[in-house]
């Protein structure tokens, strides 16, 4: 029997089969869902990051609006706290800049860490870390579960519903008694095998790919465009690859010759090993190898330090003096110098101080990274959520890379700003400061990481069709 | 017989050695979890107790000062786990662990452990809770799928009638008998929980910790109750254990991993939250209106009170009471602020619990971190707990700079604190709820996973009363 026969025949069968089609109208719609949601989130920070970008413009703009209003009052004394033509009062009162992480063409496609990292941080010219929280308002049980996006719908259901459809291909003629009948016409264990699970196989990837595809353009997200096309390429090779593997294991369980039962269970336990076990050993194995350091013990040495460095300068005044200028003696402008002096030389002790604590944080996140890239071969799952939330732009690479062009941005508002403070120029380069550029990860990056990922569930695959494939050596049945 | 057939069920699993396997595997995971939990319980308390203790120490120690300065230098209160939390960490990777308290602003709780984590958090956390939610409801599907459709293909169903049997004496042997196979793994879990608690648990807090150990034990012994008479009325109405475990595991796979996101994402859906940013940026624009009106309404008062036009003219120190004045009139701004927030997540979160009766996990869920004070209720009762011990220490002193204040050789108010005052104010302490605090929250939670599992009874009687009308008509 040719495979073109076979492939005809088996299309006949699955034409009636309720199963696949129930499977493929949850898919569908699961995707629909999950894609709405991203959209959704998408979206919505795309809202946020507007907003902080009006603040900002419309900051600036009430600076140069009050400064003309303070030009017309010549003579007065004005507090240099909330005076913008003085670089204190810009920077306490108009400074208000956001760097933000623009979400990528494919971000609906993943959730990933963005809902748990900040994505907009205000720009702060005073200690590092500032204790202004910068992430999003989000019910914390929401973060807990994690969101219904399309990532969930491939990484847990998608090999649920390949193994809905494919635990029982051969096992189901068996139980029939019409495996004899069968392999009556001349076609091989493996030839049929292998045309049922493909069928399978080239459907439900299919239609993922098609729903992901509708959903991006009609949300308005062009995946042609030359870097969204490579994206959602590299999106689909991981995905593809994912449900490759759920047909490889299906393959070689159904060669194993055992009852439908015995294979339902085999293959919800491999699932259950591999998507839901497997990630969370490795998860709390990485935190037990290489821990972080705890954060409340960072408070308190933060605070330790401070407090060190401000008994060496002349104690919490500048707070005092920020909210209640009024209330300073002598002459405002010269006191306001003196204490941002001390306050600068404070505020750079405090960093020195607390630098090898947070490069223990990045060390050993990092390692932590490090560990799971070499281990993530143990689950799919691991490998197909790196790799979409890479192609998506919601990985925690992305993240931290934003975050250090945020720290540097910092430095760069810093070093623009602290010699002015201490000048009694007038300041009006309101259009000066530095801007934030975004240090993204580079496209070959991302496919690396993606193409790296699919070739290991292609070899994880390939594992699984070897085991089948020997293990059809022997006869399905005596004759 | 009752007795005599749970008795077979029982010895019938002990000799499959799958079933032993997987519960060992099980046992394993769940005394590793709480070994786990325990551990880091350990860390985080003594972390938290530490960095207390040293705060008080720098608060006491911080020398004379202007009181103001004081204020704004202000103390970290630190967030303890509770006990419980060995069992389940709930929502505290996803929430702060420590909050500024300093003069005029309620900050946000800072540091989120789930922050410093990798991706592979979002794959969740190994908790016993986690394996009780997720997977002995599985042990509990594998073990039950055959027992009436297993005894109908192997021909014996139809002796069990000839035998003069009662449905429902079969059916409560086999429940019986499955549910004598899982606590083999479920007590020695408890026990060890037990254990852990009392050693680990205040002699304050140990009678509160115990009944909400035991409450843990009764919600997740209703939840495994039900799916295991769910499991029994599948396989008494499927014609094939294939069927009956195909179905059991669609349920469960709606009821754990589907439903609780499904439900969640359409309740932010219908509560939206707005994002953090402009709901900043709104705080900030209010605050600094009302304080500016405040300050001017306090002055035009005192002003005309004591007859004077210029408040350096004033008999009393302004600065005080202005301080004190301008606490006041936000307290109502940040209650509104967070209470939107948190209110928002209330009404989230009801719905979630609505969602109980379709899918049982997700009142369990929100159950389990409840009794383990890990959920958003508590945090909030932390966050409250904060908030008012902050107002104490600015109105103590604001009241001090009032009373102590005194004019100098120009004429100006001044006043200096010391340790005295230090000490006098009192340095936080939290002061966890106790069990009752969980139910006015949670009681739909409660009644629908009762309700859901006396329903699944309901149906296994049913089903297996059909078995038996079947058999006899045929």
């Amino acid at each position: 029997m040719s495979i073109a026969t076979a492939v005809a025949l088996e299309w006949s069968r699955l034409r009636r089969d309720a199963v696949v089609w129930t499977a493929i109208a949850v898919l569908t719609v699961a995707l629909a869902y999950g894609l709405g949601n991203g959209y959704a989130w998408q979206r919505f920070q795309r809202e946020a990051i507007a907003q902080a970008a009006t603040l900002e413009q419309a900051t600036i703009a009430a600076a140069r609006s009050e400064a003309q209003r303070l030009d017309r009052l010549a003579g007065q004394e004005i507090d240099p706290f909330s005076d913008p033509r003085h670089a204190l009062g810009f920077e306490s009162e108009y400074l208000q800049q956001y760097d933000c992480l623009q979400p990528t063409p494919l971000a609906m496609m993943a959730v990933g860490q963005s809902d748990l990292l900040p994505y907009c941080v205000r720009v702060t010219t005073g200690p590092w870390p500032s204790f202004v929280a910068s992430y999003e308002w989000e019910n914390p049980l929401r973060l807990l579960l994690g969101r219904f996006d399309c990532a969930f719908v491939v990484i847990y259901l998608l090999p649920l519903l390949i193994l809905a459809i494919s635990f029982n291909v051969l096992s189901r003629e068996r139980e029939l008694g019409t495996l004899p009948l069968l392999f009556s016409y001349p076609v091989t264990p493996r030839r049929w095998l292998a045309v049922g699970l493909g069928l399978r196989a080239a459907l439900l990837i299919g239609v993922t790919i098609a729903v992901a595809l509708a959903g991006l353009w009609w949300t308005g997200a062009d995946p042609t465009g030359a870097p969204s096309l490579l994206r959602f390429g590299l999106w689909a090779a991981a995905v593809g690859a994912y449900a490759l593997f759920w047909f490889g294991l299906a393959w070689w369980v159904n060669a194993r010759r055992k009852s439908s039962a015995v294979n339902a269970l085999t293959l919800a336990g491999a699932w259950l090993l591999l998507v839901i076990l497997a990630p969370a050993l490795l998860n709390a194995g990485v935190k037990q190898v290489y821990p972080l350091p705890s954060r409340v013990a960072f408070i308190n040495a933060l605070r330790n330090a401070t407090a060190e460095s401000e008994k060496e300068g002349s104690g919490l005044l500048k707070k005092y003096m920020q909210d209640h200028p009024e209330l300073a003696p002598g002459d405002p402008a010269q006191a306001a110098d003196d204490y941002v002096r001390v306050l600068l030389a404070v505020n750079a002790q405090t960093e020195r101080v607390l630098a090898p604590s947070q490069q223990r944080f990045q060390q050993q996140i990092d390692r932590q990274q490090r560990l799971i890239d070499r281990l993530s071969v143990v689950s799919p799952a691991i490998l197909v959520q790196q790799a979409g939330n890479a192609v998506s732009g919601t990985d925690q690479r992305r993240h931290l890379r934003f975050l250090e062009s945020v720290a540097r941005h910092r430095l760069e508002v810093k070093a623009f700003f602290d010699p002015k403070f201490v000048a009694d120029d007038r300041f009006d380069a309101y259009d000066g400061i530095p801007k934030f550029r975004p240090d993204d990860v580079p496209l070959p990056d991302v496919a690396r990481t993606v193409l790296s990922a699919v070739i290991l569930l292609c070899l994880l695959t390939a594992l699984c069709v070897v085991m089948g494939w020997r293990a059809l050596r022997r006869p399905l049945f005596e004759p | 017989m009752i007795g005599v057939i749970a008795r077979k069920e029982l010895l019938e699993l002990w000799r499959d050695g799958r079933f032993r396997v997987v519960a060992l595997v099980l046992l394993a995971l769940l005394v590793a979890a709480e070994l786990l939990g325990w551990r880091n319980y350990v860390d985080l308390s003594r972390q938290a107790q530490q960095a207390s203790h040293d705060e008080r120490e720098r608060w006491l120690s911080q020398g004379n000062k202007y009181p103001h300065a004081a204020a704004h230098y202000g103390v970290f209160a630190f967030k303890a786990p509770r006990p419980l939390s060995i069992l389940d960490s709930g929502i505290q990777p996803y929430v702060g662990t420590s909050v500024w308290l300093e003069a005029h602003k309620q900050n946000e709780m800072l540091y989120r452990p789930a922050e410093d984590a990798t991706a592979l958090q979002r794959f969740g956390d190994l908790n016993a809770a986690g394996v009780g939610q997720v997977l002995l409801p599985l042990l509990i599907i594998f073990m039950a799928f055959p027992a009436f459709a297993g005894e109908r293909e192997e021909g014996t169903l139809k002796q069990l009638v000839l035998l003069g049997l009662s449905p429902y004496q079969l059916l409560l042997g086999k429940a019986a008998g499955q549910a004598a196979a899982l606590s083999i793994v479920l007590v020695p879990a408890f026990l060890l929980t037990l254990t852990l608690v009392g050693v680990l648990a205040p002699a304050g807090t140990l009678a509160d910790e115990l009944i909400r150990a035991l409450g843990f034990a009764v919600v997740y012994a209703v939840y495994f109750g039900g799916f295991l008479f769910f499991t029994l009325a599948v396989s008494a109405r499927c014609s094939s254990s294939k069927a009956a475990l195909l179905i059991a595991l669609a349920f469960w796979a709606l009821a754990v991993l589907v439903l609780p996101r499904f439900l969640l994402d359409s309740a932010r859906m219908l509560y939206p939250t707005q994002p953090a940013l402009e709901l900043k940026h709104a705080l900030n624009e209010r605050l600094a209106e009302t304080a500016a009106e405040k300050l001017a309404a306090s002055e035009a008062a005192l002003l005309k009170e004591y007859g004077v036009t210029r408040k350096e003219d004033l008999p009393i120190p302004f600065e005080g009471l202005a301080l004190q004045s301008d606490e006041e009139a936000k307290y109502a701004l940040f209650e509104q602020h967070y209470g939107t927030f948190f209110d928002a997540v209330r009404r989230q979160d009801f719905l979630f619990q609505l969602g109980t009766l379709i899918a049982p996990t997700t009142g369990l869920q929100l159950l389990s971190m409840a009794l383990t004070g890990s959920d958003i209720e508590h945090h909030r009762d932390f966050v409250l707990q904060g908030e008012a011990n902050r107002r104490v220490i600015h109105t103590m002193i604001n009241e001090f700079m009032v009373k102590h204040s005194a004019r100098n050789a120009d004429g100006e108010w001044e006043v200096e604190a010391g340790r005295e005052l230090w000490e006098r104010i009192p340095p936080f302490e939290y002061r966890p709820p106790g069990w009752r605090f969980v139910l006015p929250t949670y009681w739909p939670s409660l009644g629908l996973l009762v309700l859901w599992a006396a329903s699944m009874l309901g149906y296994a009687v049913f089903a297996v009363g059909r078995l038996w009308t079947r058999r006899a008509d045929q």
